[in-house]
């Protein structure tokens, strides 16, 4: 009898525990009870509602991993590969595994995603393209990297030098410039000095996510040195995804507190929302729609810093030394909202599912790489939802999230990122 | 050795009886049933001699028909095949009042007149359905599902544990009473219906007409018996105008005691001297009314009263203007005190019984569905009842709602004068082809008495098939009451 | 099929038969897909790790009622044994003993709908408690939650009775909870039973015509499988105070706001059981309360550790400073009063309320006016956070005086060094325990909580012989005094032997077997159900049976059976 030596990070190994003992009993299926408001609506994961076999939840995956962990199932199963992979990895089951326990559900399967390339059964074939196109181009989509600049509006003129770090992400500076144009907007409407990165490289997060952990790394490692050769102090995301991955996946692959990284890590939200109420934004301009607003899951409950911990679970499962979870309640939640009824004109309702109980858009994780219809299937869910709302337009401040609900937006449902409608009311 | 003979080995004698007036009596109720031909009547005093009686029925193979009370309505004690009637009238202990549960021992010989009695004495009251003969006993009303006049879903199914012997002879103890040494070393009070173990036995046992088992003793709910009550009526020119304000008032959990009844049943029940206030009370009641009581323990019983009753006028003058609310019945004088004290008791055994009172004989038929459907059946019951001549004004009704007004058991009462041979077939084919047209139209006959348990079974032969091979493994020599229900 | 197709079990035909019945992505082979049925939930711990749950051989989800009639036939035809499962709660009710089960996977069949004025709701089997909640509510009706929490299937719930924390009115285990019943018979016949025989709209009402067949479904019996599957039921509804109940907060702070001029939580701290007890006998005789709880002290710990530490580090800083003086002196009543009628009734309730709770010496604590354990239970897996392992060792039903025995036997035993060594000591407090039925019945728990590390043999914590030492508390301790107290188990079958219990109970048992064999001729309807604990026992825990158990069973049975005396 001794006590158990744990570290939290990507060694599988340390979720032993958590594959084994969690009790699961609906939590990890089902929104917040409390929030559930009949059969429709009440479904937390997507994987699991699509397939139907438990094996896509996380209460299977916990019995899988025991498997895995105890010899008695074989790495290279296809199937395995494919439950492992139809995943957004959205971190709804982690929220319900810490609501009143202590289980690291997301990391088990960052780690699980980690140990299948590792046996060399990931990621999916699917996922190869996008992975060479980040290594050889430094960006998800193959494009030329001296194009990733092209956003910016001529009237726009980013400092050389600032204190404030935007960091615009591939997709706002390759597909959607309308993300990106509107965030350099609200920043010089809010007479904050900004850099950009020159060649800003991808953030890694498709990488990291899909379990290449040695690669992800590599450019964790080579993208912190750009940023603290910028000496930034702050670095401001619009996309929720590279947000996360810099404040969180960072740390996490290097073993550093997020605190540790030299620079404050915000999403453009979290700055507009104090810029609102100190009054350096002023929302002149009325918009008048009915709103509801898509919480994507990288800003909302996976978004808390990280901090390392190793030590021991003891006794009664006491941890020594004591450690904190990141449980998703301090993510960002409120400052869009507040955003969002701050311009005049809007009209905010929200969805059965919000906030930490969030139904994720399935963009994520390389699941819209491979498996398209899946991924089409869990935007046009959130779409529906939102509709019943009433609400004219969806909201998100993810332009994954927002590519995710526009290539699936089946109705007369408006889509758009948050800066859009902020740059918009900006007088 | 004859039959009599063993049986009496049992019980003695004097407890075998077979006079032509015994079999008279015992072969006939007050039912349209015809008259049971049987050898004797055997009466048991105790568990014992009543189970070896089963064992012997199962050697010689004839038939048991269990019997408590000396009152029957239904035809579901008459024997139909023979064999023996089963009295077991003399097992008629209150073996013990339990009050810290508000339970009593009961052996099922135990009637109303004696439970009430012993109650009231300790300050309490049962739960009781409307107005029960005196004579009939308090498990076997229960076991056929003789609804509550206390609608409340708290009050509901107030049979917990039971003691029975089952077809093949097997001594049994349903619920949390099952437990060895009961009330012998163990600290239950046989408070929980279900079990033992992984079934629930007590469901096996209702509705089954003494098929299945022969029930010996149960254990039964009582209440505290109310500091105050008060009685209210509403009356309506038509039963559907009354349906609405129940289901309000019933969902707001407002009052214990709640029926619809009509104006033939609430003046037979009501009159004191017959026939002259009968017809008097008739033009005065309205076609319906709606009864509820509204009751308080002693528990600052005013401010209870006042609380329900304030509830009640606020649903009445919210959703409900154009009916009355009144706290009295006109040409009733003292009706709202009556009322209630009627309602938690027997029908007195020093009168007719008030099924009886009008014509001297009543079919009934009774049935359950919701109260949305309740005014869809009266068209059906009084085209047949015109179809054969009978006056539609004589009908009685009674609606029981049940369990806060999810369903109710409706009942039609169909008085007629016994001695008259022809109105007995003319209330018989009524009976008949009226069962026949209600269960084409949804109504729900949980309690298909012999008469009608044809029509009830053939229409629901996958169901009867199953109670078949369920039955089989209680009765296996299909000894206990054959001919009733589909056995 | 989805997956890998093999065929080891289960014949290549009769996954064709399957298919054909399914669609080809409802059924799956493949070991990766079946290894996620195993062990899952409540006592994972002894039934998983003692090596008993398996993986099944296939996975089938059905859509209808005729579907899983279609697929029970073919199981009778192939002799394929078969397990239904709706939300997977309790690992005794999954694939045991046997690698050769089809899964019966019941989760597609969610379908749900309302008749508010007859106030009823028709389910079928995957429907859970916090989605009938979320559509009752509404409507201001309620059905009866149970302590497994809102995301527990109502049909698997009603089946053993329904136990839950309204049923103090509601009350358990009658037949007035269900009402019509949708059943298909381990051959695969579909049957209707109470008033649904009528038509399909006719889901109101429970009785059989003539009797009740639908008893054979209740219980672990018809829970577990053994009896066929019951795919739609039922329950009727409850109402309540009108409002809705909102939901506020985040995560682990959220909970529903209760309209405070219809509901009140009150929570009052007694120095004595004893008042405690009497408070009850009162409150059952004024027909006051809507919920009525006899809270253990530990409990509050547990809901007051929230935050971002780690929340055993949190439960264990402050229960592990309480003194046994400290608990023993403050017993905790929580009842939720509910005005129904009108506010007026909530406040005559409450006045009423105390006066009872200022005769016995009551203490009113504070307490916050809203919900997480009640109307949708989402704090249900509060049970595991102390040590990891809800070691529920068993449950008895019955009388006030009952449970007042059974828990100051259990005391006793808490306090010997044997228990203290291996569990969380509760510091001499009285075990869980509620009123149902207007206080005529009593719910109680018994509790044994051992470290869940430990009791993991694949762990480096493992404590050796602590899952034998947990089952002989568990089977003979616990059910000892359940037994000699005469207590009706609730969780016979679920965490006891069946067999080992039935003599002191009338030797239910052989009428189980009776049925079983009558109406599952070919042993395909979980095989093994209700006898896994006892063939766990037998197999592998055969210690956690004691000679004091059996002399127990033995001298319980021989009675006398007092019920009815004969004199």
């Amino acid at each position: 009898m001794a006590d158990e030596k744990l570290e939290l990070g990507l060694d599988l190994e340390n979720y032993r525990y958590d594959a084994r003992h969690y009790p699961a009993q609906g939590h990890a299926r089902w929104i917040d009870y409390n929030y559930i408001r009949g059969v429709d609506f009440s479904s937390r994961c997507p994987p699991w509602q699509y397939e139907g076999f438990d094996a896509y939840g996380v209460a299977g995956k916990c019995d899988i991993v025991d498997h895995l962990l105890s010899g008695n199932l074989d790495y290279s199963s296809p199937t395995l590969r494919e439950v492992v992979y139809k995943d957004p990895m959205c971190g709804s089951c982690d929220v319900a595994g810490k609501r009143d326990l202590d289980f690291e559900l997301q990391l088990m399967l960052e780690a699980l995603r980690v140990r299948m390339v590792e046996k060399g059964n990931g990621p999916m074939p699917e996922h190869l393209p996008v992975t060479e196109n980040i290594e050889k181009t430094g960006n998800r989509f193959g494009r030329k990297q001296s194009e990733r600049s092209n956003w910016l509006p001529k009237d726009i003129k980013p400092s050389t030098k600032a204190d404030v770090l935007y960091f615009v992400g591939c997709r706002a500076s390759l597909n959607d410039t309308k993300i990106s144009q509107s965030s350099a907007r609200v920043l010089a409407a809010a007479d904050v000095p900004f850099m950009l990165m020159e060649n800003e490289p991808c953030c890694g997060h498709f990488i990291y996510l899909t379990g290449q952990l040695t690669k992800a790394k590599k450019i964790a490692t080579e993208n912190l040195k750009l940023i603290w050769q910028t000496e930034a102090k702050t670095v401001v995301f619009n996309c929720a995804e590279c947000y996360k991955t810099i404040k969180v996946d960072y740390p996490k692959i290097l073993g550093l507190a997020t605190e540790e990284l030299g620079f404050e890590v915000k999403h453009i939200t979290e700055l507009a929302d104090v810029w609102i109420k100190e009054g350096k934004l002023n929302l002149a301009n009325p918009i008048d729609l009915k709103i509801t607003y898509h919480d994507p899951c990288n800003l909302g409950r996976l978004s808390e810093p990280w901090q390392p911990w190793k030590g021991l679970r003891k006794q009664w499962g006491i941890f020594d030394p004591p450690r904190t979870l990141r449980r998703g309640v301090n993510g960002v939640y409120e400052p869009p909202r507040n955003i969002l009824r701050a311009i005049r004109g809007v009209k905010l309702v929200e969805m059965i599912r919000h906030h930490e109980n969030a139904w994720c858009d399935g963009n994520d994780a390389g699941v819209n790489e491979a498996f398209p219809e899946f991924a089409a299937w869990a935007a046009s869910e959130r779409l529906r939802e939102a509709s019943l709302t009433g609400a004219e337009a969806i909201i998100s401040c993810c332009p994954g999230c927002k590519e995710a609900l526009l290539n699936t937006s089946q109705n007369n449902l408006q889509v758009y990122d948050i800066t859009e409608v902020l740059a918009k009311s900006i007088a | 050795m004859a039959i009599k003979d063993k049986l009496a080995e049992i019980v003695g004698k004097d407890n075998v009886l077979d006079s032509p007036d015994v079999i008279e009596g015992y072969g006939r109720d007050h039912s349209l049933e015809r008259p049971g031909l049987f050898t004797c009547v055997v009466r048991p005093r105790t568990v014992a001699e009543t189970q070896k009686i089963i064992q012997l029925a199962n050697e010689a193979k004839f038939a048991v028909v269990p019997q408590s009370s000396g009152v029957h309505f239904n035809g579901s004690a008459l024997p139909k095949e023979g064999g023996v009637v089963l009295d077991l009238s003399q097992m008629n202990r209150i073996v013990e009042i339990v009050e810290d549960s508000r339970v009593a021992y009961l052996q099922v010989g135990v009637t109303w007149e004696q439970f009430c009695a012993t109650l009231e004495a300790k300050g309490y009251t049962p739960i009781i359905p409307l107005l029960p003969h005196a004579s009939r006993t308090v498990i076997t009303d229960y076991l056929e599902r003789e609804q509550p006049v206390i609608q409340n879903h708290e009050s509901a199914e107030p049979l917990l544990s039971m003691q029975v012997i089952w077809g093949n002879g097997e001594l049994f103890v349903t619920g949390s009473a099952s437990v060895g040494n009961f009330r012998s070393g163990s600290l239950a009070d046989g408070v929980c219906p279900t079990g033992p173990g992984c079934m629930s036995y007590d469901t096996f046992l209702y509705g089954a007409q003494g098929t299945i088992g022969v029930v010996t003793w149960g254990v039964v709910e009582f209440e505290q018996k109310p500091t105050l009550s008060r009685a209210f009526f509403i009356p309506g020119e038509t039963l559907g105008e009354l349906i609405e304000p129940a289901y309000s008032i019933l969902r707001a959990g407002i009052c214990n005691e709640c029926l619809l009844i009509n104006d033939v049943n609430l003046a037979t029940i009501l009159t004191e001297k017959w026939p002259e206030q009968f017809h008097t009370l008739r033009a005065d009641l309205a076609p319906w009314t709606l009864i509820m009581v509204l009751s308080a323990p002693d528990y600052r019983p005013e401010e209870k009263i006042q609380y329900q009753e304030d509830a009640l006028k606020n649903i009445m003058l919210s959703s409900f203007r154009q009916l009355d609310l009144m706290d009295t019945l006109p040409g009733i004088p003292g009706a709202e005190r009556r009322i209630p004290n009627m309602l938690s008791s027997h029908w007195p055994k020093d009168k007719t019984y008030w099924k009886h009172a009008y014509k001297g004989a009543c079919q009934d038929i009774t049935f359950i569905t919701t109260l949305d459907r309740v005014e869809n059946y009266l068209p059906i019951v009084f085209l047949v009842a015109s179809k054969y001549d009978y006056p539609i004004s004589n009908i009685g009704s009674y609606i029981q709602p049940l369990q806060d007004g999810h369903a109710c058991q409706v009942q039609f009462n169909f008085y007629f004068d016994s001695d008259d041979k022809a109105e007995r077939e003319v209330i018989k084919a009524i009976y008949l082809d009226s069962a026949a047209a209600l269960i084409e139209e949804k109504a729900y006959f949980n309690r298909p008495y012999p008469l009608i348990a044809d029509i009830v079974y053939r229409k629901h032969g996958e169901y009867a098939a199953l109670l078949k091979r369920f039955k089989k493994h209680f009765d296996p020599n299909g000894i206990l009451n054959p001919g009733n229900l589909c056995f | 099929m989805k997956g890998q197709e093999v065929y080891e079990d289960i014949p290549e035909d009769a996954c064709l038969a399957l298919e054909s019945i399914v669609g080809l992505e409802y059924v799956s082979t493949d070991p990766v897909i079946c290894a996620a049925y195993v062990g899952r939930g409540f006592d994972r711990e002894i039934v998983h790790f003692s090596g008993v749950s398996r993986a099944p051989a296939a996975v089938v989800l059905p859509e209808t009622t005729d579907e899983v009639a279609r697929i029970v036939k073919t199981c009778n035809r192939y002799k394929i044994p078969f397990i239904p499962m709706s939300t997977y709660g309790m690992a005794f009710g999954g694939p045991n003993f046997r690698d050769d089960f089809l899964f019966i996977d019941l989760k597609r069949m969610n379908k749900m709908w309302l008749d508010e004025k007859n106030m009823y709701v028709v389910l079928e089997s995957a429907v859970n408690f916090a989605q009938m909640h979320g559509e009752t509510l509404k409507r201001g009706l309620i059905g009866c939650l149970p302590g497994g929490g809102g995301g527990v299937s109502v049909l698997a719930n009603s089946l053993v009775n329904g136990m839950g924390l309204f049923n103090y009115r509601i009350t358990y285990a009658s037949q007035r909870r269900w009402n019509g019943i949708e059943w298909v018979s381990p051959e695969g016949e579909i049957y209707r039973m109470g008033s649904l025989v009528e038509d399909e709209d006719s889901w109101y009402w429970q009785d059989g015509l003539g009797p009740n067949v639908s008893g054979l479904m209740h219980g672990i019996t018809g829970w577990g499988g053994a009896m066929g599957i019951v795919t739609k039921m039922s329950t009727k509804l409850y109402p309540i105070a009108s409002e809705n109940l909102e939901p506020e907060g985040i995560s682990y702070d959220s909970c529903v706001k209760l309209p405070e001029d219809r509901m009140k939580w009150i929570n009052v701290a007694f120095s004595s059981e004893e008042d405690v007890e009497k408070t009850l006998g009162e409150m059952a005789k004024a027909g006051i309360g809507f919920v009525v709880n006899r809270v253990p002290g530990l409990w509050r710990d547990i809901a007051k550790s929230r935050g971002n530490l780690a929340y055993r580090n949190m439960f264990w800083k402050s229960w592990g400073k309480r003194t046994r003086e400290e608990v023993s002196g403050r017993r905790v009543l929580r009842v939720l009063l509910v005005g129904r009628a009108s506010k007026a009734q909530l406040e005559y309730e409450e006045r009423v309320f105390m006066d009872i709770v200022g005769k016995y010496g009551g203490r009113v604590l504070e307490a916050r006016q809203v919900d997480e354990a009640s109307f949708f239970a989402v704090n249900s897996l509060d049970m595991w956070q102390p040590t990891g392992m809800f070691g529920d060792c068993d449950v008895g039903m019955e009388s006030l005086r009952c449970v007042r025995a059974m828990g100051e036997g259990w005391r006793t035993k808490e306090t010997e060094q044997e228990y203290l060594d291996d569990f969380l000591d509760p510091k001499g407090d009285t075990p869980w325990y509620m009123s149902y039925n207007m206080g005529r019945l009593y719910y109680s728990e018994l509790h044994a909580w051992p470290d869940a590390a430990q009791m993991d043999p694949g762990d480096v914590a493992y404590k050796e012989g602590l899952p034998d030492r947990f089952m002989r508390w568990r089977v003979s301790e616990a059910g000892k005094i359940v037994t000699e107290t005469g207590n009706q188990s609730f969780f016979q079958s679920i965490v006891t032997p069946t067999r080992l219990f039935s003599p002191a109970f009338q030797n239910y048992d052989l009428w189980l077997d009776r049925f079983k064999k009558e109406f599952d001729p070919n042993d395909v309807s979980a095989p093994g159900q209700p006898y896994i604990y006892d063939k766990m026992v037998e197999e592998i825990f055969p210690q956690a049976v004691t000679d004091e158990l059996k002399e127990t069973v033995t001298k319980v049975a021989a009675g006398p059976w007092n019920g009815n005396p004969e004199s």
